[in-house]
């Protein structure tokens, strides 16, 4: 089922062209993840898809209607920052939102479990760290038990612990099946979280599809010896190798991932060179994403 | 409806501000009326002070003294109730979490309905009170002489906190819809009038402008005396009440409809 479809959405501030005819397919159960450079368009396209925000032209379907309060309450989402009332409690705040969405009376036990915050319900918001206001906000998008949900940059402002409290609590949601619909600049975090990724910039869709498709079919390998330059003109002289550069003493380059990564390091030995440092690796998403972007 | 005014009950239930918005209203507002009884001289055309807390002119006193209250503890707490979720972008997220836009006008307009009532309520219990324990006994059967303040009072409420509303909607910056607010009511509107005054012959049009037609629904009781004293003005200073209500009727229309339509269009 087509959780959400966006269509020719075009959006400007001013002279600024934020989205230029984005087009986006995102199916149930799909982890996707919306990359680009900061300023590329992420936040606004999200802002359209939830309503805060009105299109220029374009238009978008959540699950294969027309976009409407109902399905609002089927969605569960935090954009850019953690929105609540700096007065009230853990409890209180979610109370807010429970009753926003309609959701009969209820303890919020379990979502507080899930985002470790159990203790801290009867503490003011306004007490928490950034982190805790963060696991917070995704407990809040969880009332309801939404079919989507939709973060927006979640990791953003926060420290090595708190990224990872929230990359694990955005884990454990994933695990329940949801389609989960995220935005970030943070490769490695969609990389770690995503089934899907789609990359746009400047408001312009570059790539969309599961993140193996994305990911080059290329292994990237590095070696490193006392004659580098003996070692560059072997790998010149094959045909199979790629993108052959040096950085920091180190010489990349790509091959094709069906190669024989043993039969390769043998014919290094073979003209006698002795690697000193030899790693084979795929293409990481963060590299993809560069050279897509570029 | 009910279901917007527990949600906006939870909102602000625990606010600071709010209770102490409240509670300077609650205070002021009796104690303003104390304040005019101990002037030790009020000016010659004025009745007996006694008469400011007794009935029926009691009405009309408190009545004055809750445009000011209402304007300044009400208003500044009608642009509170929406500048604060501007601010802690709560308003974005109860979109975002599934209220639609017209729920969320509804629950601010519901929110200024309830509290003019409730001031109303409050400012008629007062009068009623301070009234009985004040007025001779054999002229107690006044009580309700000049009941029809009532209304007017829930009027002129409703009408400051319609106009706080619009502009906090429209300018959407707390420190300049507040600033705006107060300076519009108290200098800017009088500025213009002034201005209008010397350019146009005919003067009385100035007693339409918005915040002067909420505020001739609870005039200042002197300006009555002032006008029964012959050839001492040139021109009207109050409009009647019905004219008052009518105009003050169409400005709350105006404002919480374009209020509406600009909430409704711009982003958010």
């Amino acid at each position: 089922m087509e959780v959400l479809k966006i269509q020719n959405l075009s959006k400007s501030y001013g002279k600024l062209k934020a989205l230029d005819d984005l087009n986006l397919v995102i199916e149930s159960g799909q982890i996707m993840g919306l990359l680009g450079p900061n300023g590329s368009g992420k936040t606004t396209t999200l802002g359209i898809i939830l309503g805060i925000l009105s299109a220029d032209s374009g238009n978008y379907t959540w699950f294969e209607n027309k976009y409407d309060g109902k399905h609002r309450l089927r969605i569960g989402s935090i954009l850019e920052t953690p929105n609540f009332f700096p007065y009230l409690n853990a409890d209180q705040n979610l109370d807010i939102v429970r009753q926003i969405k309609k959701v009969p009376k209820q303890e919020f036990d379990d979502l507080l479990e899930l985002v470790q915050l159990k203790s801290r319900r009867k503490s003011n918001f306004r007490t928490f760290s950034l982190g805790m206001k963060q696991r917070l906000a995704i407990a809040a998008t969880l009332i309801g038990d939404p079919d989507v949900v939709i973060f927006d940059e979640p990791t953003n402002g926060l420290d090595p612990q708190g990224i990872m409290e929230v990359r694990s609590t955005l884990s454990r949601i994933a695990t329940r099946g949801k389609t989960v619909f995220m935005a970030s600049h943070i490769l490695d975090e969609v990389e770690k979280i995503c089934t899907h990724v789609t990359i746009i910039k400047r408001g312009k869709l570059l790539a969309t599809g599961p993140v193996g498709s994305i990911l080059s079919k290329d292994l990237t390998i590095e070696v490193a010896s006392q004659n580098n330059e003996l070692l560059i003109g072997f790998l010149r002289s094959r045909e199979d190798v790629k993108n052959i550069l040096q950085k920091n003493g180190i010489v990349e380059c790509q091959v094709d991932q069906k190669l024989d990564v043993s039969e390769f390091s043998k014919s290094i030995f073979n003209i006698g060179i002795v690697p000193t440092h030899f790693v084979a690796r795929k293409k990481r998403l963060e590299e993809e994403f560069l050279e897509i972007t570029k | 409806m009910i279901r917007l005014l527990k949600l906006e009950w939870t909102k602000f239930r625990k606010n600071n501000v709010i209770i102490l918005m409240l509670t300077f209203f609650s205070l002021f507002l009796p104690a303003s009326l104390y304040f005019t009884t101990i002037i030790p001289t009020l000016p010659a055309f004025f009745p007996s002070k006694e008469s400011i807390i007794q009935f029926p002119s009691i009405w009309e006193y408190l009545g004055y003294a809750g445009n000011w209250m209402s304007f300044f503890f009400l208003g500044v707490l009608a642009i509170y109730l929406v500048s604060i979720e501007i601010n802690n972008k709560t308003l974005r997220q109860s979109i975002i979490n599934g209220l639609s836009r017209q729920e969320y006008f509804l629950s601010k307009v519901l929110s200024i309905f309830v509290l003019s009532i409730g001031a109303t309520l409050f400012y008629t219990i007062l009068c009623i009170i301070i009234g009985i324990i004040n007025t001779e006994p054999d002229t107690l059967k006044l009580i309700f002489d000049n009941a029809y303040a009532i209304p007017r009072f829930f009027l002129m409420t409703f009408g400051y906190l319609s106009f706080a509303l619009f502009l906090i909607f429209i300018i959407r910056r707390s420190g300049i819809a507040l600033f705006l607010y107060i300076a519009y009511g108290i200098i800017i509107e009088v500025l213009i009038r002034y201005f209008i005054i010397e350019k146009v012959s005919n003067t009385a049009i100035t007693n339409y402008f918005p915040l002067n037609s909420f505020e001739d629904l609870m005039p200042n009781p002197a300006f009555k005396f002032t006008e029964s004293i012959p050839n001492s003005v040139e021109f009207d200073f109050l409009l009647t009440h019905q004219q008052a209500t009518l105009s003050s009727i169409i400005y709350i229309i105006l404002f919480l409809g374009i209020s509406y339509l600009s909430f409704m269009k711009r982003d958010i």
